[in-house]
């Protein structure tokens, strides 16, 4: 019974929790394709998916059950254990990522000193998943766009990397709630952070392969990007993943510039926080969907050199500004 | 009791990938659990509190230079099986006498180690309620500034001197200027002339 309490009954809570997470995230997830759809068809007068369902709002899960009914194709000469484990690990590093985000005050997983360093790691890690996806399909197309995708990955990570140590300068603390807290007298973004906030915009557009960057998957030079040779359920495990780093980058910008969980104004302290939450993070992800309708595709040499001669050198003066600020107190 | 069964956990995982980087065929396979390799170091560095220098571990050699090595290793396409199987005859002995030297160092520095004077020197005691990132922080900038700098200013320099020997000008190659595109004037690139009829136009 001692065993019970002490070591399964705290597993089995842990679990329980995860679960809170994933679930409602695979929900997201599956309503953000439909509100990507929904916004890129207002935004082009036209109407969407709008048959299954009233107003089509059984389309994801029409959709899913599509992918799940597909077959799942193993091209002749793939490595066989890496090109089925990389979606798996893709998906997997998705979802990891979320243990830090604090959704409310207190209403997290892993309530962890170096919660903005573990971001970074997981990000990190993100990586391999496109890499492998490519190689092991054993395609000349897949390849070279994953390739493509890891070292544009790479390098904006970099900038993402910066734009970090310029909040955590300002808030002086790696733990995400901590970041928060120290944003009640005044939101991230509205400070001496602005540039920095821009800056992180752009680099997420091109850490999460969405338009205007998305030339991982430049369907007019490399056929679909790395997941040519995926079909069915590891197609959708990439697609998952894609759209739950949206998510997750988004909450990022909301805890670090836009004041997570806290209120614009005092008066309206009454709505309880995690809806706060939910309601800045449904806002910055409209943007991905606004600059996808909005903006044309960018050119591969020029994604490189703003994000290494324009972003990067931006970032790095910044980091410079924001410890003078801290320490002197101007 | 948790923390020792996930110690060994990680320990017998980390030594068989370390054994699978030497043994494994494929070089990208051995990359894999080369990476494999450096997560378990990186959790063997929670269980011992010291979160901050294992994710510095996976960002910096997960993140980054295992990457690279991947890069390389995809690029090439290297025969290894073939080669490894016709020439390991000949490299045998070099093996073993690197092997050899590695196995000697280690036996002496495991002889030679006294962990009570290293430990007590540098370290930020246990009971003191920074958290560890701080605690790094407060002593790499003030007893170790210099050594710290010192090895900012070596990587820079290697950095610059990489930047060096890759630089080369490409007299062929076409570039295009974005400053001169957009400072392109109508005046530049358009001749407004009436056309005279069946003269045509002088180009």
């Amino acid at each position: 019974m001692e065993f019970f309490y002490e070591y399964l009954w705290p597993l089995i809570w842990i679990a329980i929790k995860i679960g809170l997470i994933v679930a409602p995230l695979m929900g997201a997830v599956a309503y953000l394709t439909y509100a990507e759809r929904k916004v890129l068809a207002a935004m082009q007068l036209r109407k969407g998916p709008n048959v299954v369902g009233p107003f089509g709002v059984l389309q994801p899960v029409a959709d899913g059950i599509k992918l799940l009914g597909k077959e799942m194709i193993l091209p002749a000469e793939a490595d066989k254990i890496i090109f089925v484990g990389a979606p798996i690990f893709a998906f997997f590093i998705s979802l990891i990522a979320w243990a830090v985000i604090p959704f409310g005050d207190g209403l997290v997983l892993a309530d962890i000193n170096v919660g903005l360093l573990y971001l970074i790691a997981v990000s990190s890690l993100c990586v391999y998943g496109i890499l492998f996806a490519g190689w092991s399909s054993n395609s000349k197309y897949p390849f070279l766009s994953s390739l493509r995708a890891v070292a544009q990955l790479i390098s904006y990570e970099l900038v993402i990397g910066v734009v970090f140590v310029c909040v955590i300068l300002f808030a002086g603390s790696l733990n995400l709630s901590e970041i928060v807290k120290s944003q009640e007298d005044g939101w991230f973004a509205f400070t001496l952070l602005f540039p920095i906030f821009i800056i992180y915009i752009i680099a997420v557009l091109a850490e999460t392969n969405r338009h205007p960057f998305d030339l991982p998957e430049g369907e007019s030079e490399i056929v679909a990007g790395f997941h040519t040779e995926y079909s069915s359920m590891a197609f959708a495990m990439f697609f998952l993943s894609e759209y739950a780093n949206m998510i997750l980058l988004s909450s990022i910008a909301v805890l670090l510039f836009l004041g997570g969980w806290l209120s614009p104004i005092p008066a309206l302290d009454f709505i309880p926080g995690i809806i706060w939450f939910f309601v800045k993070v449904a806002l910055f992800l409209f943007i991905f969907l606004w600059v996808r309708a909005t903006l044309p595709r960018y050119r591969y040499d020029q994604l490189m050199s703003i994000g290494w001669k324009v972003l990067l050198p931006i970032s790095f003066l910044w980091v410079v500004v924001v410890s003078a600020y801290v320490t002197f107190g101007v | 009791m948790f923390s020792a069964i996930m110690f060994y956990i990680y320990s017998a995982i980390l030594l068989t990938s370390a054994g699978m980087v030497v043994c494994s065929k494929n070089l990208v396979h051995a990359l894999l659990f080369l990476i494999l390799c450096f997560v378990n170091v990186a959790c063997l560095f929670i269980l011992i509190g010291a979160e901050f220098l294992a994710f510095i571990l996976i960002i910096i050699y997960a993140g980054a230079i295992a990457i690279l090595f991947l890069f390389v290793i995809m690029m090439l396409d290297i025969g290894f099986k073939k080669q490894l199987k016709k020439e390991w005859k000949t490299y045998l002995p070099m093996a073993i006498v690197v092997c050899l030297v590695l196995l000697v160092e280690l036996i002496m520095t495991d002889i030679s180690f006294d962990p009570g004077t290293f430990i007590a020197e540098g370290a930020v005691s246990a009971e003191s309620q920074v958290s560890n990132t701080h605690a790094m922080g407060q002593v790499l900038y003030t007893k170790y500034f210099l050594p710290f700098q010192v090895c900012g200013l070596i990587l820079l320099t290697a950095m610059i001197g990489a930047i060096v020997l890759n630089l080369r000008e490409r007299k062929q190659r076409k570039m295009q200027s974005p400053m001169e595109q957009t400072n392109v004037s109508v005046s530049d690139v358009i001749r407004i002339t009436s056309v005279i009829s069946k003269n045509g136009v002088q180009l």
